[in-house]
């Protein structure tokens, strides 16, 4: 008994030793992991503000409105429109 | 730890000798084993003490040995050997937080950061030939010259060549693969309307210590808008990779904000101001809308403008938001408000007649003239003809607190509560120091200064049942404790007399609209120029729209027009009428006017 518990020990030590080294290597991984991914959101989010202002640089009133002239869209007049009421007419 | 220089060989001597009697005591058993063999020929009889020494020597230099590990490690100076070492692989990074976006009321963007690169260049080590110069002067936009000078200095090893660049273009400049150039990342601030919204929104700037808002909207939302840097520790392995990292503190990433801004009316104003301005040869012009029911700020425009992506070229008179930072004398435009203190203390009625013949009053040694006489008016059609004579009278006959009262109620002469850089109180001096004179010229708009943002707000009051709200530079979705300031008695009969000045019989015609009702007051008044009133006129036109049920409030002015018209009727009213109709129908408001076509209801398959 006396002579085994060293022994066991030992290799226990040994065993929690490469553990610990091996958890480490994976924590670093995982790490390097996550900082490049962590990059990556950084990017997207980056493009994703380039993308917006462009997309508020195409829709922008003045854009529109030359589209529209070139397209050949006239602004409502008021002649033309007719009012539906909604609510029943009232008796006269 | 060094040793002085004369007992060095000293000890190195010590070593020798030490080392030579080791060999020679081996030497000596050996000998004494074959003593018999070489009759002890070689046997050396060496003193005792040098063994000793030798052994002493060793001992103490192995104790100085351990005290300067106890030293170094116990304790007692472990901080050196720390720093040195987190020198080696720690390292402390500032972050900075990106800006916030600003948004419209309905989401478009209409400032936010994009993603730019720095080019850097080390003079020191700056390698190239002429034809990469010649590349790179024309990627960076610079002259030859200008290059040649940057780098020219190589006491420096830091010079920026330029900033704020288009990735895709520091991209083509890296290809150069130039010998002492760098890139760095840094972001750009955008503003895809450009000169739409310069004055509103400002713009920023670069300090020692980051980007920060200078102007306009920017500057005054630069805690939400900007964040704070945050402070990042890292552990690099020997190839400057990270392994470890840890925030000393976090960054705070800088705020969205929405403005009450509507995109398409902003860009409505800013094109009908700038067109008037064109048109009448204008020193400067100005319109503010603001929407009567929450007094959110829907648009801001000023012209002359700028463009915010080329700063170097600003020029004080053209980035200044005229609408919020100057004052002027509104003339006309505060008629309605004399009128209505008038009504409200039953001094007058609608009705009341005023007679206003033969067009001057003289009041102790100062005349006030109509610039077209009309004899007898009612109080309807003061207002509607803009009789400065009627004015006075009516305004005369009231006590000058009860003028004073209504005018600061609806926020002259103060600073309004707005989050614009520049907001100025304009000038109303107290009631208790008015001359009678001063009272009637108050009363028509001269003698008291205003901003257009302080007029626009004040008519608040005639568009909303006679209470007014803050003017709100955030979208508002929360509702606002309205403060009254006259009756909504008299608030609806200033909406009709509002109205009668764009008849036909009016001041301002030219104010209407098709399909929707409008009221307004114009106003036409002398600039001042050295305590004198010169030939130069502020021309302007306030209303609101439409009148059934009043949504916006539109302010408009237009600063010394040069083109032969002059009169806020003919110069403003037109402008008022632009931006209101664009205004309405972006808005979606349905139109009131009687003379809009309604159906005829018919009974469904009949």
């Amino acid at each position: 008994m006396m002579r085994i518990a060293p022994l066991a020990l030992s290799l226990l030590l040994i065993v929690s030793a490469l553990a610990l080294v091996t958890s480490q290597y994976r924590a670093r991984e995982f790490f390097a992991e996550l900082e490049v991914s962590q990059q990556e959101a950084k990017s997207l989010e980056a493009e994703g503000s380039r993308l917006r202002s462009d997309l508020g640089r195409a829709s922008q009133p003045a854009i529109v409105e030359a589209t529209a002239r070139r397209l050949g869209m006239r602004a409502i007049n008021p002649d033309r429109i007719i009012i539906l009421p909604t609510s029943a007419p009232e008796k006269e | 730890m060094r040793l002085p220089a004369s007992r060095a060989p000293a000890r190195s001597r010590a070593t020798q000798r030490g080392l030579g009697a080791r060999a020679i005591e081996r030497n000596e058993k050996r000998s004494a084993r074959g003593a018999s063999r070489h009759g002890g020929l070689l046997a050396v009889k060496l003193s005792a003490w040098r063994s000793k020494l030798l052994l002493f020597t060793l001992f103490s230099a192995f104790a100085a040995l351990s005290v300067r590990v106890v030293y170094l490690q116990g304790g007692w100076s472990t901080g050196f050997l720390q720093r040195q070492g987190e020198a080696r692989y720690a390292r402390t990074l500032p972050e900075t937080p990106t800006r916030g976006t600003i948004f419209d009321r309905n989401g478009v963007v209409l400032a936010s950061s994009v993603p730019a690169r720095a080019i850097w260049a080390n003079p020191e080590d700056f390698e190239a030939d002429a034809k990469q110069r010649a590349q790179l002067a024309r990627l960076l936009e610079l002259s030859p010259e200008e290059l040649r000078r940057r780098i020219a200095n190589e006491d420096r090893s830091f010079v920026y060549l330029r900033r704020q660049l288009d990735p895709e273009i520091a991209q083509r400049v890296e290809a150069l693969h130039i010998v002492g150039l760098h890139t760095a990342k840094e972001f750009r601030r955008q503003y895809p309307e450009g000169s739409v919204t310069s004055h509103l929104l400002g713009y920023t700037g670069f300090t020692k210590v980051g980007e920060h808002g200078l102007e306009g909207v920017e500057r005054e939302f630069e805690t939400m808008l900007g964040g704070q840097p945050g402070l990042r520790h890292l552990i690099e392995d020997r190839l400057g990779h990270t392994i470890e990292d840890d925030w000393l503190h976090e960054p705070v990433q800088g705020q969205d904000i929405a403005l009450a801004i509507d995109d398409r009316i902003q860009y409505i104003a800013h094109t009908a101001v700038k067109q008037a301005a064109e048109a009448n040869a204008a020193h400067a012009a100005a319109a503010v809308v603001l929407d009567a029911r929450t007094g959110e700020l829907l648009a801001l425009a000023n012209w002359p403008d700028f463009d915010p992506a080329h700063r170097k070229q600003f020029d004080p008179n053209q980035v200044r938001d005229r609408a919020v930072t100057d004052t002027f004398e509104p003339g006309s435009t505060l008629k309605p408000f004399s009128i209505a203190t008038a009504i409200e203390s039953g001094l007058v009625r609608p009705d009341t007649v005023i007679d206003t013949s033969p067009g001057r009053l003289t009041i102790t040694d100062r005349t006030i003239t109509d610039d077209h006489p009309r004899g007898a008016l009612t109080v309807e059609q003061v207002v509607a003809k803009s009789s400065n004579v009627g004015t006075a009278k009516i305004a005369l006959q009231m006590p000058g607190q009860a003028l004073w009262e209504t005018l600061t109620a609806v926020g002259f002469g103060q600073v309004p509560q707005v989050p614009l850089s520049g907001a100025v109180p304009g000038h109303l001096r107290p009631a208790s120091t008015w001359r009678p004179v001063e009272q009637a010229t108050i009363a028509y708009g001269y003698g008291i200064s205003v901003s257009l943002l302080q007029l626009a707000h004040a008519y608040l009051v005639f568009a909303r049942d006679g209470d007014i709200v803050p003017v709100s530079v955030l979208r508002n979705d929360s509702a606002v404790t309205p403060v009254r300031v006259i009756s909504a008695e008299t608030a609806s009969k200033m909406r009709h007399m509002l109205e009668l000045a764009t008849s036909d019989e009016g001041t301002a015609p030219l104010a209407r609209i098709p399909g929707y009702r409008v009221a307004g007051k114009t106003g036409t008044a002398r600039k001042l120029h050295d305590k004198r009133y010169t030939d130069a006129y502020v021309s302007s036109f306030v209303g609101f729209a439409p009148v059934s049920n009043p949504r916006i409030v539109v302010a408009v002015m237009i600063d010394d027009p040069r083109a032969g018209r002059y009169y806020g009727g003919d110069v403003a009213a037109p402008v008022f009428g632009a931006i209101t109709a664009g205004a309405l129908r972006a808005l979606q408001i349905p139109p009131d006017s009687p003379t809009m076509q309604v159906a005829q209801a018919t009974a469904p398959g009949g």
